[in-house]
């Protein structure tokens, strides 16, 4: 329940073993190592820089491998389904990943691959080139006459091109009358192929008409033979063609049974890449590479054990330099991990400050029940996250956090009677006293219930947040600034508080006069101490400002309340769903089976849209109005070096 | 029928045709962002649709508001609808106010957030949650507190003439 220690260290290894060492380390993935930029060593001695070679054939051969599997993707047999988008992971056995591995077969797999993706690229620009000339010879076939003796005659022009169908019969007309002589040979969808004979000293008249009709010049240059054998020839290499990629999309599709081994040679490499990345970017001298950087200080024994193995590496204890940029983890107990969740989406806390997971814990818990307060919806968010919990690879912590709020959330519906809103006196008022009976009030009777309970919850959680940041600056024994910046506060605002009770006579007035003063001193204090730098001028307007910052912290109680609108809003969709269910199943014959998909369809919406709308309000109210009176964040995450991989999931035995 | 039954009608048909107005421009806005991006990024599919429909939530808030009139109207009741008083009338024209408008604006400025969201989105996806869909359901609140003071009207404030 806390921010992991964390020590520097330093492990100087010789080149020949640094690899190894990396891979060990990789291996436990507990210890983070800085590049040489960030290395504190490599402050005091510039002269150590980082190997100047970079792992270029490793990239060469990921990207390879993420190509050929991207092109396999399509050829492969995919786990189809809601299954296949929980697990996208494909589960491999260890002995099997070391197999693929350690073999060659995997390799010469990519290398088949890149052939078989390479031809079919080759065959696909030499099928759409084919394709296209056949589409153009296609009108022409009616020519006859062989291409080579088209041409210039001694007093004539041939010309061969395609004229528009709403240009044709005007341009025909035209022709005629400059005693060209025009014919049809074949069309291609709107235009026809024509050929046109001309005098030669009509030609520029002749072109000039033509032009306004739109017409396309066409040639068969390099061409000889009848256009015919021309098409039938190109036909035949067309048919050719397809031929030929089919065997290769066989042959892809065979080599898509090997997807699998292109993927553990893929996530392999990945992570063979980063350890490398690692090692080129550390700094080194001739002989030794120096890995400088962080491990928890429980994890330290471990990386001791680890670099112990090897016999020319050693490990020490280094000091923390000065505004050294700690990275931060946190550590909490099992039932608190999930609610990591809120703190690592908010972002680490800086490394002197405390962990909010385990104080936040409790209240998201509460709130998120508090915005649905509906027992039937939180049974739905139960069903789901089971489903989920059972199916789903990789990290689960964000299902297991619904999962306690499903609970306070069916706990607020029992309290409130919300079983899928009024559900239950709308069809079944069998079950109406045992709703009774677990009832202790009802919001839409008893509004100011749910109203004051809102406000009551935020404004305690706001005085934990000022009291956990006053028990923490003790504990860092910054005694001053916990008594004038928090103590002042926590005594104040609590004043106040009983100083309004009393004054609405719900408590006896002699506890007024006495909060008048409790709530007087801390304020003055506020004004004179809690800015306890540069002049009186500046302290004491500082400090105004500070006790004028009061109303903010009534702003935030008020925020508080959209527990109450959101529960409420909840329950009112609810409400209509059931009564339009009800209505639906007043139809004749149709009506049950209506009315059933009204309520399912409506009530798993409702869950949806209430529960999303809970979750980030929820969050809201940690991250708005909890997290300041205590944290500022900002912290730098502590990334171990450690294997990831993004395509399979491995496993100790056989699956 | 009296003119108050209209001007109560009046306040349901506001309720739910502003706030539904609202949620079509905030749907639209943020549907037309998310499908320039799915032009080129189509895996993100999942991730924007979540953004694209967060506007739409004002207009079951107008709607359920103006069911609210219905019902307690007697519009599904036996014996058909009620007739109201003039000054009734009007009270429930009021009380429909906060759901129609908060609706109708906080819908419209809901899809802009939400463009902007999806938008980010497509550069930074680990940033789609934590800032779009947030933010976005920041401005949904004002929806639901127009709403909420609508309900609390209609059930509390109005005194509701009994069905025959």
């Amino acid at each position: 329940m806390a921010i992991a220690q964390m020590k520097k260290v330093m492990i100087a290894t010789h080149r020949s073993e640094a690899a190894l060492l990396l891979e060990a380390i990789q291996q436990e993935g507990i210890m983070e190592v800085l590049d040489a930029d960030k290395a504190m060593v490599s402050k005091d001695w510039p002269e150590l820089q980082p190997q100047s070679t970079r792992p270029r054939d490793l990239q060469d051969l990921t990207s390879r491998l993420a190509k050929s599997i991207s092109f396999l993707q399509e050829y492969k047999q995919e786990k189809k389904g809601l299954t296949g988008m929980l697990s996208p992971r494909a589960v491999v056995a260890e002995k099997f990943y070391s197999e693929v591995v350690s073999g060659r077969e995997a390799l010469e797999i990519l290398e088949k691959c890149e052939e078989v993706r390479e031809k079919i690229g080759r065959l696909n620009g030499r099928y759409e080139s084919c394709r296209s000339m056949v589409e153009s010879l296609e009108p022409w076939v009616g020519l006859t006459t062989p291409i080579e003796e088209i041409g210039k005659l001694r007093r004539t022009n041939i010309l061969l091109g395609l004229i528009p169908g709403q240009h044709f019969e005007r341009t025909a007309a035209a022709l005629g009358e400059l005693g060209a002589a025009l014919e049809q040979v074949g069309s291609t969808g709107n235009r026809h192929a024509c050929v046109i004979v001309c005098l030669k000293e009509n030609i520029s008249d002749v072109q000039k008409v033509l032009r306004a009709a739109d017409y396309e010049p066409v040639s068969f240059e390099s061409m000889t033979g009848t256009v015919a054998e021309a098409y039938e020839k190109n036909k035949a290499e067309l048919n050719e063609i397809s031929k030929h990629l089919q065997t290769e999309y066989e042959k892809a599709a065979e080599l898509g049974q090997e997807y699998l081994k292109l993927q553990i040679l893929l996530d392999h490499y990945e992570n063979l890449l980063k350890r490398q990345q690692v090692q080129t970017s550390a700094p080194a001298t001739e002989q030794t590479v120096l890995l400088e950087g962080w491990v928890k200080k429980a994890d330290y024994g471990r990386l001791e054990a680890t670099a112990s193995q090897f016999s020319a590496s050693s490990l020490m204890e280094m000091e923390q330099g000065q505004d050294e940029d700690v990275p931060v983890e946190i550590t909490n107990t099992r039932t608190v991990r999930p609610f990591e969740v809120i703190t690592r989406l908010y972002g680490m806390p800086q490394h002197f400050e405390v962990d909010p997971t385990a104080f936040l814990a409790p209240f998201f818990a509460l709130f998120f029940g508090l915005c649905l307060t509906d027992a039937g919806y939180g049974i739905v968010i139960i069903a789901v996250v089971a489903y989920m919990l059972r199916k789903m690879q990789g990290d689960k912590m964000l299902f297991w956090l619904l999962g306690a709020c499903s609970l306070t959330t069916i706990a607020a519906g029992a309290l409130t009677g919300g079983w899928f809103g009024d559900a239950i006196q709308q069809f079944i008022p069998q079950l109406a006293p045992v709703r009774k009976k677990m009832m202790w009030f009802d919001p839409l009777e008893q509004p100011m219930t749910f109203f004051v309970l809102a406000l009551g919850l935020g404004y305690f959680q706001i005085i934990v947040g000022l009291a956990i940041a006053f028990i923490h600056q003790l504990v860092r024994k910054d005694f001053i600034g916990a008594v004038c910046e928090k103590l002042t506060w926590l005594v104040m605002l609590n004043s106040l508080m009983l100083f309004g009770f009393s004054k609405v006579g719900m408590i006896p007035a002699v506890i007024s006069r006495i909060c008048v003063w409790t709530a007087a001193v801390p304020a003055v204090m506020i004004v004179l101490f809690s800015e306890r730098q540069g002049s009186w001028a500046g302290r004491i307007g500082m400090g105004s400002y500070q006790l004028f910052s009061t109303i903010f912290y009534v702003g935030d109680v008020l925020s508080y309340l959209r527990l109450m609108a959101l529960g409420m809003v909840t329950a009112g969709l609810a409400m209509a769903i059931n009564v339009i269910g009800k209505i639906a199943g007043g139809i004749p014959y149709v009506g049950v089976i209506l009315a059933i998909l009204v309520l399912i369809g409506g009530h798993l919406f409702n869950t949806a849209i209430s529960g999303l709308s809970a979750f980030v309000h929820t969050l809201r109210l940690q991250y708005v109005e909890f997290f300041p009176k205590f944290l500022v964040g900002g912290g730098r995450l502590f990334e171990p070096l450690g294997k990831q991989y993004k395509n399979i999931y491995i496993v100790k035995s056989e699956a | 029928m009296e003119w108050g039954f209209v001007l109560g009608l009046i306040g349901a048909v506001l309720a739910a045709v502003l706030a539904g107005i609202g949620s079509a421009i905030g749907v639209a806005t943020a549907g037309r962002t998310a499908t320039g991006i799915l032009s080129e990024k189509p895996e993100r599919y999942g991730q924007l649709f979540i953004m694209v429909v967060l506007p739409g939530t004002q207009g079951f808030y107008g709607f359920l508001a103006a069911f609210l009139v219905m019902l307690n109207l007697n519009f599904f009741g036996e014996g058909g609808p009620v007739d109201l008083t003039v000054k009734l009338g009007f009270q429930v024209f009021a009380a429909c106010l906060p759901a129609a408008f908060a609706g109708l604006v906080s819908a419209i400025h809901q899809g802009r957030v939400c463009a902007a969201g999806i938008m980010m989105a497509a550069k930074k996806p680990e940033m789609a949650f934590k800032a779009g869909v947030v933010y976005a359901v920041m401005v949904e609140i004002y929806a639901v507190l127009g709403l909420l003071i609508s309900i609390f009207m209609l059930l509390f404030g109005i005194n509701w003439p009994q069905a025959v």
